[in-house]
């Protein structure tokens, strides 16, 4: 079989800029631009989120057994599971990452519905209908990591809840809201959607999928407010991509944020 | 590690080709399955009366044939021919269609019906590169049903679920590959 290149996927609009617009415009001391595990394993990685991972699988090539494990910037400490099989550990690191972007997305949803800007009750009843859905996801990703082997990561991601507080009070008006929500749901589909076929245990594939697609049903809600169901060539916020293919370019490597 | 009876190949080997020609297989019904979508679509031209609905079919015809197109990259070269088994399925529904909105309550169910098999195939792919494909499809299939069901004015929480699933998934064996 001939491996895909999934750098070509251009989908919903580049990831990446969602990234850099969650973590707050200009900041020199963000993480390195993600990329997805696959290609990020192959070329190797630069900053502080490739050395985490980098840690971790020189470790595990050694046949060590991986110790609890911890990298630490200012802000950022990542921790590994004790776990004797390297593919399990890698399992529990992406299903942590997951935990803490479905914690991280169900707060920001919390916090924006509160802001004054927000006052259409059909879009303050998405947007709760929504973090309820990111808090079910959330507990998904735990079940998931405890049955891993792993610790449950129960807290919201760290790198990009640094940012959040401003980037809500920088928010105008409703429509605002739901474009940055339309960016961070965009981000959460890119990175489970570049997990599937990395877990060591396949029966993981069908859980960041199974969440993946209903992060992309966000996506398409927030875009049809937003755009319509026929969305101009080159909108930022379409319902659906382009292409017809989701896009994974700028997805999160796991270990981000936590 | 030991060999398969009446093979040179070692077991887990064999084991890797078997699971393999299971991709192969699962790939080859996608494609037929994605091909009877753009069938599917050619035939809704008729019922559309409006703007939204008429850019929506366009779109997502396109994007069924995308699909399959992609999925012969990974999943090999064989020729694929649209699911025949599954058009004469819904050749019964499309009789009955005499609307717009007929037409979109079909096509929103065969998007349904598409997502739920990429959740089921995917808990049977091996490689990750076949994976990775149908990965990126299923969301796009997903985002299909809720523009149709919006289309509809169908709720929120019957459009977004929890969890994708794969409850209605078009079965392989009910299906074949023609």
């Amino acid at each position: 079989m001939r491996r895909p290149d999934l750098q070509r996927r251009s989908g919903h609009g580049d990831a990446r800029m969602m990234l850099r617009a969650l973590l707050g415009d200009g900041r020199t001391d963000a993480p390195a631009p993600a990329v997805p595990r696959r290609r990020f394993l192959q070329v190797g990685g630069v900053g502080v989120l490739s050395s985490v991972v980098l840690v971790a699988c020189s470790r595990h090539s050694r046949g060590a057994e991986p110790a609890p494990t911890s990298t630490s910037t200012s802000t950022t400490t990542t921790t590994f599971p004790t776990l004797r099989d390297p593919g399990a550990a890698v399992d529990v690191l992406i299903l942590r990452t997951g935990s803490s972007l479905e914690h991280y997305a169900a707060g920001v949803y919390t916090e924006a519905a509160g802001l004054d800007v927000v006052s259409t009750r059909s879009v303050l009843d998405t947007m709760k209908y929504f973090a309820d859905q990111h808090s079910e996801h959330a507990s998904a990703f735990e079940g998931a990591t405890a049955r891993a082997g792993g610790r449950p990561y129960t807290e919201p991601n760290k790198v990009l809840s640094r940012a959040v507080a401003a980037q809500l009070a920088r928010l105008k008006s409703e429509r605002e809201v739901l474009q940055f929500a339309y960016g961070l749901e965009t981000l959460l589909a890119a990175t489970h959607t570049a997990t599937a076929g990395e877990f060591a245990d396949r029966s993981f594939n069908p859980v960041v999928t199974g969440i993946g697609a209903v992060e992309a049903r966000h996506i398409a809600a927030l875009g049809l407010h937003l755009s319509g169901s026929s969305p101009a060539a080159g909108s930022a916020w379409p319902a659906y991509p382009g292409d017809g293919l989701l896009a994974v370019s700028g997805a999160i490597a796991p270990g981000l944020g936590f | 590690m030991g060999t398969a009876a009446g093979s040179t190949l070692p077991v887990g080997n064999a084991q890797a080709a078997e699971a393999l020609a299971g991709d192969d297989a699962l790939v080859a019904f996608l494609r037929s399955v994605e091909l009877a979508g753009v069938r599917l679509y050619a035939a809704a031209e008729p019922f559309l009366t409006t703007p939204a609905a008429r850019a929506a079919v366009t779109a997502f015809s396109a994007h069924h044939a995308a699909h399959a197109a992609g999925l012969a990259v990974v999943g090999g070269d064989t020729a694929v021919r649209a699911n025949a088994a599954l058009l004469a399925n819904l050749s019964a529904s499309m009789q009955t269609v005499r609307t717009e909105a007929d037409e979109l309550s079909l096509l929103y169910s065969f998007e349904e019906q598409v997502a739920a098999t990429y959740q089921w195939v995917v808990g049977r792919l091996v490689a990750p590169s076949v994976l990775g494909e149908a990965a990126t499809i299923l969301p796009v299939e997903a985002e299909h049903a809720v523009v149709m069901g919006t289309l509809l004015s169908k709720p929120m929480d019957g459009l977004v679920p929890p969890f994708q699933t794969d409850t209605g998934y078009l079965n392989p064996d009910n299906f074949p590959v023609g």
